[in-house]
């Protein structure tokens, strides 16, 4: 329990090692045979047991629960401006792109 | 999948309300142990995938056109929020940079800073996963490929890809997966290195 807690304390760290270490090894193919072949199973079991686990600290939270509301107007406010943004980025990009493209040629 | 990912959040939801809180404390280990594991096994999968990097020798840098755009634009609009509803911007940013990966941005922002924060990850994100489907078409159409690539964020490398390479030409599925897999990656990096600051 108590490398579970320093590891829980220091996640970040962790997190940003085990994911860049699994890209390498399954870069250089060094991914033993067994985590291979239950690859999807294994990332569906962990997404449940996960989903549940976050399900089950909203649930016992009341505070989040009574505060929905807010929750879900700041969700939508989120993802609708960084659509927008994410559309007016890529657009000015392509179009200066586009217009060195015709100088050039 | 994802009627799935919402059917196991409402059962987590109920069992917790009705039970409140005897697990206390030993949900952070099963959180962290289960995402160590999801993080690895998804990162196998990315360092597997050998075409994206000689995707990006044959076509080179502007495959980085849709991933740097998306992230100064979520990263615009995050600033955008965070002035209209006078939230903190290490908030709304660490929101928006889950690019769509809602199941993991919720359960990171839920560990690593507050329930509440995790329950606005989780939503934003299903909600730009819903909006991207529903716009990609009508955008592809009328603004561009590469624009309707970067609104699905990380999920441009699978659930949307199909979406997006019906919309458009069969070409763009090179920089719809390239751009999915660079936000995947960074999604787990992003998200704590926010939320740090």
């Amino acid at each position: 329990m108590n490398i579970l807690k320093f590891i829980s304390h220091n996640s970040m760290y962790f997190y940003i090692a085990f994911i860049l270490f699994g890209a390498l090894i399954g870069y250089y193919e060094k991914v033993p045979v067994s985590i291979k072949r239950h690859n999807v199973k294994l990332q569906t079991l962990c997404l449940i047991v996960l989903i549940l686990t976050i399900g089950f600290e909203i649930g016992s939270n009341g505070e989040v629960l009574s505060a929905l509301g807010t929750i879900g107007l700041k969700a939508a406010v989120i993802s609708i401006l960084s659509v927008l943004g994410t559309v007016f980025c890529i657009s000015i990009t392509v179009e200066v792109f586009s217009k060195k493209g015709m100088k050039n040629s | 999948m994802t009627t799935a990912i919402i059917s196991c959040l409402l059962i987590g939801i109920f069992s917790g309300y009705f039970l409140g809180m005897p697990l206390n404390g030993l949900t952070d280990y099963v959180i962290t142990l289960c995402l160590l594991i999801l993080l690895f096994s998804v990162g196998i999968d990315l360092g597997s995938n050998k075409e994206v990097l000689r995707d990006i020798k044959n076509n080179g840098l502007k495959l980085f056109i849709v991933p740097i755009g998306t992230i100064l634009g979520t990263a615009i609009g995050c600033i955008g929020t965070s002035l209209i509803l006078n939230m903190p911007l290490k908030e709304s940013l660490a929101v928006g940079a889950g690019f769509g990966w809602y199941s993991l941005s919720g359960v990171l922002i839920t560990q690593m800073h507050s329930v509440e924060l995790g329950m606005v990850a989780f939503l934003s994100n299903v909600i730009r996963e819903v909006i991207a489907l529903i716009s990609i078409p009508f955008v592809s159409k009328r603004v561009g490929a590469l624009e309707a690539i970067g609104i699905a964020g990380a999920t441009a490398m699978d659930t949307l890809l199909p979406v997006i390479v019906k919309s458009n030409t069969p070409e763009v599925a090179i920089y719809s997966f390239v751009s999915g897999v660079f936000l995947t990656l960074l999604v787990p990096i992003l998200v704590p290195v926010i939320l740090s600051l």
